[in-house]
């Protein structure tokens, strides 16, 4: 069984189906710097260490207490915001032993709002995420979308990389750190609550609701007058080509899913037209996709290639793209792809962190939060819809690292 | 046919062997809609030497993961992937040192086709000179892409370091010239030893009714008939007991060094279950060690020498042991160092927190069964290993502290390997 009910700003999931509940806060605010960096930093220093529970052993302690817990924290950006997440995890109560929901809350509650910011665990919080934006940039293909989408996207969020930006993290006090803590405890956060049914009908969530929930829909249609294309060398086996389409279609437009199922089409399915066109038929590559960044209006592309091959692999890219614009595709193509996104959309439920991602941008952006209607119009898209929507695309940007090893 | 119903867990496990020896479980999980198959051969990429009725088989490396590959191939004019697609079903499938999957899930009420499907291709290979050759340039494609991954490389290292011979030591795929080396005809031999009902699982993760699926399954093979599978014993080469490189530094193109710390252990039994408690073990005793459980590690974090990128793996089995610790840090000595620190220091204080350590792993390993791909795949390798699957979750809790202080003996070696993963910058100090 499976129930919803969404009475602003909390969001409760009835299901029996999992072993154990979780407890979500979305916190949100401006996509763009220092905001983005700050709340990156934020977030290891909520996870790490707080007043009740003062050092890493004490936390790890506590966390075991409520049987293996676990305590995460993730950003993300959806267009104009930013989103800070934290939430806890753990062992339906059916299987423990005494009230490991209240204990739960309150942990989170103590890491929320009294988290150890000093000196020293703003050094550490540094250090590891200075560490891992550099893991980042070290894979290629990770890369060459922070590159593509920085070298177009300057005066708009997409140019802000949602995981936070080194000389911003250098230049970043301690002050400024504990200053955007208060302005997120000062902000009413989205509040997801799953678990079987008596455990929410009985949870407190009181702790967390504190103010209004003011909500608007962040996602924008990227445009740009420029158009970038560079190659970078990096001593690597593999060349890396990434490029970026702006669709010119925001999140929920009415042309919204006939986009999502071309981009399927072009590169997400086995039997997708790059798939098979660079893959399969001529052996130019072993993976290559295509996605949307449903936020921004922005489709990418990417694949790992032999050098002395891009040409001819944008030149393949290209065709397919005019393929899908001019409706040179087997109708099976779109009935398949909509057999997809429906099966997609139909079990969406058995995984919870999609499901409740999902849930979250439905409320982003004022939507119902069932699937029917959804499912309703992937049935209604029609082959013009698919052409209209392929016209629609024009390359914004392309990075090539060429592999020099 | 044997049932279990685990009514805590709200699931029943239904278990049964078909004449010609394939073997179907049925984790019958209610309320979800999706289902999940998963087709398991216990053949990967270790699989490089096969003794059959006394004769030794030789095949290059990477054939394994080629071969999957071509399970692929247009079938009598049917495209597989898109067969599957348009039964609204995703396939997939991966081979590891050990076993190759195939599998596919769906939300659609009709799951007879798609597991039909599953088993049609999956028991036919049929492939051509020409497709073979063309599934070359794909794969050593995927071979570069993983050599692009710092951390994939640096474990690929790290094997090279400890193993002389053991196929460990080599990449699931293979090298880009033993890929070039392989043939249809190799593929074909490989094939036929290997892929066969009798050696061969196929498990299900699943709201419906078990005794429809068994009934599926069953009508499918009876339309089949394979030949006798001859017995077949993986041969290995004599595996020194010292390391192979003690010391190997590379660069690459990434902006921290990183390293590994390894030990080759020399305590694997024939008997998995000994192996896997003895792993265990020692996972237990490093995670007192090695982790915010000790009040050392912040004093580790606070001085610089490590910080959140370090962390360790455990692998012990029938043909091999290692431990293997990783972090980033400009001096090798000092994270020697700093391992040996904590293996020398008494944990008598810290033994306090076993069952809280034990109920953490309990509680993780109950959650990952709500993962179709998480418990599926525990099952599977519990069965190729012959363990049965309640003794894996049992496991943790029958450890004991002697168990785990006994077990910091199995890192008193000499056989130790350090590697190096430079960039390029540093590579110029």
């Amino acid at each position: 069984m499976l129930n919803i009910n969404y009475t602003p700003p909390v969001l409760k999931l009835e299901t029996d189906k999992f072993k154990d509940f979780i407890l979500s806060l979305k916190y949100l605010y401006p996509n763009q710097e220092p905001e983005v960096t700050t709340a990156n930093l934020l977030a290891y220093l909520l996870t790490d260490r707080c007043e009740a529970y003062p050092s890493k052993r004490a936390m790890n302690a506590q966390m075991d207490r409520l049987y293996g817990l676990s305590l995460d924290t993730k950003t993300s950006a959806l267009g104009f915001s930013h989103c800070l997440e934290i939430r806890i995890k753990t062992l339906n109560p059916r299987y423990t032993q005494g009230d490991i929901v209240t204990e739960a809350l309150r942990f989170l509650n103590d890491c929320l709002r009294f988290p150890l910011i000093t000196e020293d665990t703003f050094n550490e919080a540094k250090i590891n995420m200075t560490s891992a934006l550099k893991r980042i940039q070290d894979h290629p293909s990770y890369l060459g979308m922070i590159e593509a989408a920085k070298a177009i996207g300057h005066d708009q969020p997409l140019g802000t990389f949602s995981q936070g930006n080194l000389l911003t993290l250098e230049s970043l006090t301690l002050d400024e750190v504990r200053g955007f803590h208060q302005k997120i405890l000062a902000t009413q956060p989205i509040v997801f609550f799953s678990g079987d049914p008596e455990l929410v009908a009985g949870v407190d969530l009181s702790t967390f609701i504190h103010g209004r929930l003011s909500v608007q829909s962040s996602s924008y249609a990227f445009k740009t007058i420029s158009h970038h294309e560079s190659v970078l060398e990096r001593e690597i086996e593999q060349t890396n080509l990434t490029q970026l389409y702006s669709t010119d279609v925001l999140y929920n437009d009415e042309n919204y899913i006939a986009m999502r199922l071309m981009v399927i089409m072009l590169g997400q399915l086995p039997n997708s037209l790059l798939f098979s066109e660079i893959r399969e038929k001529r052996s130019l590559c072993y993976s290559i996709n295509a996605s949307s960044m449903n936020f921004d209006g922005i489709m990418s592309i990417q694949t790992g290639i032999a050098f002395e091959n891009v040409d001819e692999v944008k030149r393949l890219i290209e065709i397919q793209i005019k393929r899908l614009a001019e409706g040179r595709f087997p109708n099976k193509l779109l009935t398949i792809a909509q057999k997809m996104m429906r099966s997609s959309m139909e079990s969406i439920a058995d995984d919870r962190s999609a499901y409740l991602n999902f849930l979250f941008q439905r409320i982003l952006t004022a939507h119902e939060l069932d699937t029917s209607d959804i499912l309703q119009r992937i049935k209604q898209v029609a082959k013009t819809d698919i052409q209209a929507a392929a016209k629609k695309l024009t390359k914004v940007s392309e990075i090539v690292l060429k592999g020099t090893r | 046919m044997q049932r279990h119903i685990y009514t805590e867990l709200n699931e029943t496990l239904v278990t049964h062997t078909l004449e010609n020896g394939l073997e179907i479980v049925i984790i019958q999980k209610p309320d979800f809609m999706t289902s999940s198959f998963y087709f398991a051969i216990p053949y990967g990429s270790l699989d490089l030497n096969q003794v059959v009725d006394g004769q030794t088989v030789v095949s290059p490396s990477g054939i394994a993961h080629f071969l999957e590959h071509k399970l692929f191939e247009n079938n009598n004019g049917t495209d597989i992937m898109e067969a599957f697609s348009s039964l609204s079903a995703n396939v997939n499938a991966f081979t590891s040192h050990t076993e190759t999957v195939y599998t596919f899930s769906t939300s659609r009420k009709n799951i007879s086709k798609p597991l039909n499907l599953l088993m049609d291709f999956v028991q036919n290979l049929s492939i051509t000179d020409t497709s073979v050759e063309k599934e070359k340039g794909i794969i050593i494609q995927e071979l570069r892409m993983y050599m692009n991954m710092p951390e994939q490389r640096l474990v690929f290292e790290t094997y090279q370091s400890l193993y002389a011979t053991h196929p460990i030591r080599l990449d699931i795929g293979g090298t880009e010239e033993s890929v070039k080396a392989i043939t249809k005809s190799a593929l074909e031999t490989c094939y036929s030893l290997n892929y066969h009902p009798s050696h061969s699982l196929l498990v299900a993760v699943t709201s419906h009714d078990p005794n429809t699926i068994i009934s599926i399954i069953e009508e499918n093979q009876a339309r089949k008939t394979f030949p006798k599978r001859s017995e077949i014993i993986r041969a290995l080469e004599y595996e020194p007991k010292t390391i192979n490189r003690p010391y190997f530094e590379f660069t690459m193109d990434i902006q921290a060094t990183k390293l590994t710390y390894a030990f080759k252990l020399d305590c694997m039994h024939e008997d998995h279950l000994t192996n896997l408690k003895q792993e265990w073990s020692l996972r237990i005793l490093l995670e007192l060690i090695f982790s915010a459980t000790n009040p050392a590690y912040q004093s580790w974090i606070a001085s610089g020498r490590i910080h959140d990128y370090f962390g360790y793996e455990i692998e012990i089995n029938h043909e091999y042991g290692f431990v293997l610790f990783f972090g980033e840090n400009d001096h090798a000595e000092d994270f020697k160092t700093l391992i040996h620190e904590g293996l020398a220091m008494d944990v008598t204080e810290l033994l306090s927190d076993i069952d809280a350590l034990k109920r953490r792993y309990f509680a993780l390993m109950l959650r990952s069964l709500d993962d179709h791909d998480d418990y599926a795949l525990s099952y599977i390798r519990s069965r190729f290993n012959k363990i049965p699957f309640e003794k894996q979750l049992e496991i943790v809790k029958e450890i004991s502290v002697d168990d785990i202080l006994e077990s910091r003996k199995l890192l008193e070696t000499d056989e130790r390997c350090i590697v190096v993963m430079k960039g390029l910058k540093n590579s110029q100090e």
